[in-house]
């Protein structure tokens, strides 16, 4: 659905790339995660992808279409949420999503109907300026579904999201991706990515150094020890029990049908440690 | 369609942000200070102090009379004795003796004294051009060096200002307001969401001008019928109005899409206004309307208002609005370019 290859991006033109060589594809239907810390080249890839940046090396491709020459077919299909509350302070919730529905020439949602679908229903006649800045973020996420989009550009959807409303919108993301839409996620939370992306690409100072699914890259560089406490005449002792050592392995079966185990932990690598072991960045 | 969204977005931001309400205001204002505050009459001419001694003079002196009543105001005399009392009482007058007969006019000018030889001269040439209208004498030439503005009804001081008032508020006010909205559509990014639609530049920036030129079309029709009631072309003062918005307001997104906030701008904003607005001295010294004047656009504009305004007043004709139309399509198609690449550079 997505395909970049070679892409290059110089803001200065003077040999200094904020995107350097990026290539990766993305399937139809997958929700990728483009993981970095800021400064890394993640928004100016996504900028690119979406027609707000000039391509000036390499090639993308997105459904097919060559985004270096972005028509009105290409942003009918298309629908991006940015990280910045880029709002008309002075409409409505409802006048911004029924001003921006009027600019796609393909059947459109309901902005009530969204509005609702993110929580702000109630809000819907309240200027956007007297939202809070978790209100703004949700009208921006409801704003990006307004033309039902094939493709869906995401930059940092729960950022300054409470974790309930940051639950709500995951769901709806992963909503989207059952009925097929294809979904670039940019961000730098690693626990979204991990919930929510088939596959992750971690890029740091414009480059991608590796592209994988959290759950391999967790078998990869995880290391196969589970942490277990438990009860021992009377007292908790604490231990590592390896998952490959026979031994270890026989002492937490023996552990478990006692039933004396108070807690237990798989000590399966974070998408932030396997990130910093990678790049040797912390996500900042 | 999109077109008619942008418009229905940018009347609405415009609603929301007391714009209307500024123009009502300004023209209720300015009708209020033309009409009460500025004097109908500025001339400072001298006051003529006039006394006919002739015996037959009656057409002569009719004539005269009526020439001097155009500057300052005109006295009657008796005699010579009241003539010289009502001059000694005005300071800045000037007596006109006629003595002799019709066949034979004699002109006694009396002089406070002070005035300058080259006043004096001009008086007396005055006094020959007009026994020569009498067929006295007919060997003068007059040379026109401007064009020579049609003969009409004499416009009172206040209300000839009407069309500096349509060109500066009306027309130039949205060089004002576009760098405003302009900068506040800055500040909060907007651009970016609607780049990602497909929604046009040209779309996004002409409901602009449409907004800006909605607010002048008020402001001339509260205000051009309080100040001159039916006596203008309206549908000239319009086209006009419609065409010079369209100019301005181009000139002005193409100059604020070169800077991110209204204290950048400042400067560029007030010498935009203050070169646009130069025009106004051609309009307040007729005789002074060098090249560079009248290349700016704005001195057509001005001309074209004050023609049709007060029909007929202006050398400066409708026609000129053609050129207007021309420039202010150029504007927009630059203004568009520029903005598409500014949207491309993020």
């Amino acid at each position: 659905m997505i395909e970049v290859s070679g892409l290059y991006h110089s803001y200065t033109k003077d040999g200094q790339y904020a995107v350097n060589g990026v290539s990766f594809n993305i399937n139809e239907g997958e929700i990728f995660g483009f993981l970095g810390p800021n400064g890394a080249g993640k928004s100016t890839t996504q900028k690119i992808l979406t027609g707000l940046l000039p391509l000036q090396r390499g090639s993308a491709r997105i459904d097919g279409r060559d985004v270096s020459k972005p028509d009105s077919d290409f942003y009918n299909m298309i629908g991006v949420s940015f990280e910045q509350p880029n709002l008309y302070r002075k409409l409505t919730g409802f006048e911004n999503l029924d001003y921006f529905r009027r600019m796609y020439d393909v059947p459109t949602e309901d902005p009530m109907k969204l509005l609702r679908m993110v929580g702000i229903e109630d809000a819907a006649s309240k200027r956007a300026g007297e939202y809070s800045k978790g209100m703004q973020q949700r009208l921006v996420f409801a704003r990006s579904l307004v033309n039902k989009p094939k493709i869906w550009f995401l930059d940092e959807p729960v950022s300054g999201l409470d974790p309930a409303t940051s639950a709500a919108i995951k769901e709806i993301i992963k909503q989207k991706k059952r009925e097929g839409t294809t979904i670039f996620l940019t961000t730098h939370n690693m626990h979204v990515a991990d919930e929510l992306c088939d596959r992750v690409a971690f890029i740091v100072a414009g480059e991608i150094s590796l592209i994988d699914s959290p759950r391999n890259l967790k078998l990869q560089y995880g290391e196969r020890i589970v942490d277990v406490e438990y009860k021992l005449n009377g007292t908790i002792q604490k231990e590592g029990l390896s998952m490959i050592m026979e031994e270890d392995r026989r002492k937490l079966n023996d552990l478990i049908r006692e039933g004396s185990i108070e807690t237990m932990h798989s000590k399966e690598a974070t998408l932030e440690e396997i990130f910093i072991r990678v790049t040797g960045r912390e996500l900042r | 369609m999109r077109l008619l969204a942008n418009t229905i977005k940018e009347v609405k931001l415009g609603w929301r942000s007391y714009y209307f309400l500024l123009v009502f205001g300004l023209a209720i204002a300015y009708f209020l200070f033309v009409t009460f505050l500025l004097p109908e009459d500025v001339s400072t001419g001298p006051d003529i102090v006039f006394l006919n001694a002739m015996d037959d003079g009656e057409m002569f002196s009719e004539t005269l009379f009526e020439s001097s009543a155009s500057n300052g105001k005109t006295l009657v005399a008796e005699s010579r004795t009241e003539l010289d009392r009502t001059m000694n009482k005005r300071f800045n007058s000037i007596g006109i003796v006629l003595k002799g007969s019709t066949s034979s006019p004699v002109v006694e000018l009396v002089f406070q004294g002070y005035e300058s030889p080259e006043v004096r001269e001009l008086l007396r040439l005055s006094i020959l051009q007009l026994t020569g209208a009498l067929g006295v004498r007919d060997n003068y030439e007059i040379d026109y060096l401007e064009a020579k503005e049609t003969e009409g009804e004499k416009i009172p001081f206040n209300k000839s200002l009407l069309p500096i008032l349509l060109m500066s508020e009306a027309i130039m006010m949205g060089m004002i307001l576009v760098f405003a909205m302009i900068f506040s559509e800055k500040s909060q990014q907007t651009i970016k969401a609607y780049g990602v639609t497909p929604g046009k530049i040209w779309e996004y920036l002409g409901a602009k001008v449409i907004m800006l030129t909605i607010l002048g079309v008020i402001f001339t029709a509260i205000l051009t019928p309080l100040v001159v009631g039916t006596q203008a072309d309206y549908l000239q003062v319009f086209l006009i109005v419609i065409l010079g918005s369209v100019l301005s307001t181009s000139v002005a997104l193409i100059v604020a899409s070169f800077y991110d906030n209204l204290s950048q701008s400042l400067v560029p904003m007030l010498a935009l206004n203050l070169i646009f607005g130069l025009p106004m001295i051609s309009f307040f010294i007729p005789g002074f309307s060098p090249l560079y004047l009248r290349i700016l656009p704005t001195y057509p504009i001005l001309f074209a208002l004050k023609d049709a305004l007060f029909r007929g007043t202006s050398s400066v004709g409708f026609s000129s609005m053609w050129l207007i139309l021309l420039e202010g399509v150029v504007a927009f198609s630059i203004a568009v370019k520029v903005y598409k690449l500014r949207v491309q550079r993020g």
